[in-house]
């Protein structure tokens, strides 16, 4: 019994939801209207009626709708890549197809926040102290004998951040008269002859400079006569300089280095982050702009194009009576490839084109361009 | 269950056939069957009066051999060959094959079926006859051989007469 299977008949009738596709786009108006269309187009480009087309209209429908997503694929891919900095972590809900996204510094910050972290200044990572009785005398001490704030930190790696020793502050040593800067005011009512009135409370206003200038030389004398206080680090061993002459409590502050290492990850549920999630649905058909729609015609064509070609390309010789003959199934779907990709280049080209990146270069060379042209411009003497 | 040659494929083939057939190369001849039951024979069953059907328009492609000429005591004499390749559905949807003895006409030039060939396949297979049934495979052509005919004898035209302006009867135009 002969089969005879329909080919292209020259027109067709597109019905929701029977096209033999996924049918994403079937519920629009638009695109039914123009299903039937582009299929009599394609036929046409491809030679019918003159040429028979072996093609089906679920053929022309099919390529229709992988044409209308690739475009919208094609379009969101871009979008998604150019705003994911600002997706990361937003909300998955919602759709952002076709909808401008402002930047914000939320991500920046984020990422500032390691080198926060680093010089001590807010970060995700939280210092922990340490400290440890320094004894009169005793210059080295093991990191292991410190006590922590967390008592499992003992057994792990740790890196100091701070260690909290250093030269007394100026100021607490301002009344020392063995300082050797000496107290320069009393001397001064001495000299004046006021000396002898009331030696323990004697006061006499200075300008704020002077206090300064008596800090810095108190600082000055203790680093130029004295040991300075500093510390070194080998291994587990702390070494602290100079000697200790009395007995005091050492506090350091540190991270653990399983802390450092672990991952920054921003917890909630249902938010972005990657490609795979990003909110970014199909676009409706019947908003796509002509441009983009005679996008999707002509890719409809190339995909109509190898689709044709691999139905003609199936037997490489085709038995006719008393001979064979060969079809052009290659240089179709040759063709279609050539052409599919021909798109796509010219589409992303485009999308690149107008990516942020693009647009804020664009409006740098803009300004410098006005500004070049405008220096031009003879600027006139003022006469009053 | 043969993977190839399917009723789709088939279809297909059938399909590119008749558009090359039908649309593109678009020769047809004439093809005069032999009508056995109007024939009178002697009792060899030989005749000298063939009769034949109302000829009928058949896509095919031809291919002519170049004529041979031959003088003999007899005079000049000239025969050709030529091969009818018909796609097999042309003539079993007419329900008419060429076989031996009938005719074609083409080009002006009657040839007389000498044989027949219909084996040439797709996938290997006739669904006609495949043992594994009829889903499969698909008979392309039917291809026909045949010589070059006198038309005195083959009743279908009138020769050997012509028309005269100054005679009544008509006579052939040589006499």
């Amino acid at each position: 019994m002969a089969v005879t299977i329909p080919i292209w008949t020259g027109s067709s009738t597109f019905v929701s939801g029977s096209t033999g596709t996924f049918g994403f786009f079937d519920a629009d108006s638009t695109y039914q209207a123009h299903a039937d269309k582009v299929a009599a187009w394609c036929a046409g480009r491809l030679g019918y009626p003159i040429n028979d087309v072996e093609l089906q209209a679920v053929h022309f429908y099919a390529c229709f709708e992988e044409a209308s997503l690739e475009y919208s694929n094609q379009v969101n891919q871009f979008s998604i890549r150019d705003n994911m900095f600002q997706l990361q972590g937003s909300p998955t809900g919602g759709n952002l197809t076709g909808k401008p996204v402002n930047t914000n510094l939320g991500r920046l910050i984020g990422i500032a926040k390691n080198y926060g972290t680093e010089a001590g200044s807010g970060g995700y990572l939280s210092y922990k102290s340490a400290s440890i009785q320094v004894t009169t005398g005793q210059q080295v001490y093991d990191l292991n004998d410190f006590t922590f704030e967390v008592a499992g930190d003992a057994n792990k790696h740790i890196e100091i951040k701070k260690i909290f020793h250093e030269t007394p502050p100026a100021i607490v040593r301002y009344f020392d008269p063995f300082i050797g800067t000496g107290l320069g005011s009393q001397t001064m009512l001495e000299n004046f002859g006021w000396g002898n009135y009331s030696p323990g409370v004697s006061f006499l206003m200075m300008p704020m400079y002077a206090d300064l200038l008596r800090l810095q030389a108190i600082e000055m004398n203790d680093m130029v006569r004295k040991s300075a206080f500093s510390f070194s680090i080998t291994g587990d061993r702390l070494t602290l300089f100079p000697l200790p002459t009395y007995d005091y409590t050492l506090y350091i502050n540190y991270i653990t280095e399983e802390e450092r290492s672990a991952l920054q990850v921003i917890t909630g549920s249902n938010v972005v982050g990657d490609f795979s999630n990003a909110p970014y649905e199909l676009h409706r058909y019947n908003e796509i702009n002509p441009a983009g729609k005679q996008w999707i015609f002509k890719y409809t064509l190339a995909l109509a194009k190898e689709v044709l070609g691999n139905i003609r390309g199936k037997y490489s010789s085709i038995p006719i009576p008393g001979s064979e003959t060969t079809l052009n199934g290659a240089d179709l779907v040759s063709q279609g490839q050539t052409e599919k990709d021909a798109l796509i280049t010219q589409l992303r080209e485009n999308l690149e084109a107008v990516s942020r990146q693009s647009q804020l270069a664009k409006m740098t060379e803009e300004a410098d361009n006005i500004q070049s042209q405008l220096n031009k411009v003879p600027m006139p003497i003022y006469i009053g | 269950m043969a993977l190839f040659g399917g009723q789709r494929d088939a279809s297909l083939i059938r399909s590119l056939n008749r558009e090359l057939i039908h649309r593109w190369i678009d020769t047809e001849v004439l093809f005069y069957k032999t009508q056995l039951n109007s024939i009178s024979t002697n009792i060899y069953e030989e005749t000298n009066n063939k009769v034949y059907q109302q000829p009928v328009l058949i896509p095919a492609i031809v291919t002519f051999d170049d004529p041979t000429w031959q003088s003999d005591d007899f005079g000049p004499d000239v025969t050709q060959t030529a091969t009818f390749a018909f796609l097999l559905d042309d003539l079993v949807d007419n329900d008419n094959k060429p076989e031996l003895g009938d005719v074609i006409e083409y080009h002006s030039r009657f040839f007389e079926v000498d044989s027949t060939i219909s084996n040439q396949v797709f996938a290997g297979k006739d669904p006609s006859d495949w043992f594994g049934g009829d889903t499969h495979g698909y008979s392309v052509s039917y291809i026909v051989q045949a010589h070059m005919t006198r038309q005195s004898k083959l009743n279908i035209v009138k020769t050997r007469f012509g028309t005269s302006p100054t005679a009544k009867s008509i006579l052939p135009n040589n006499l």
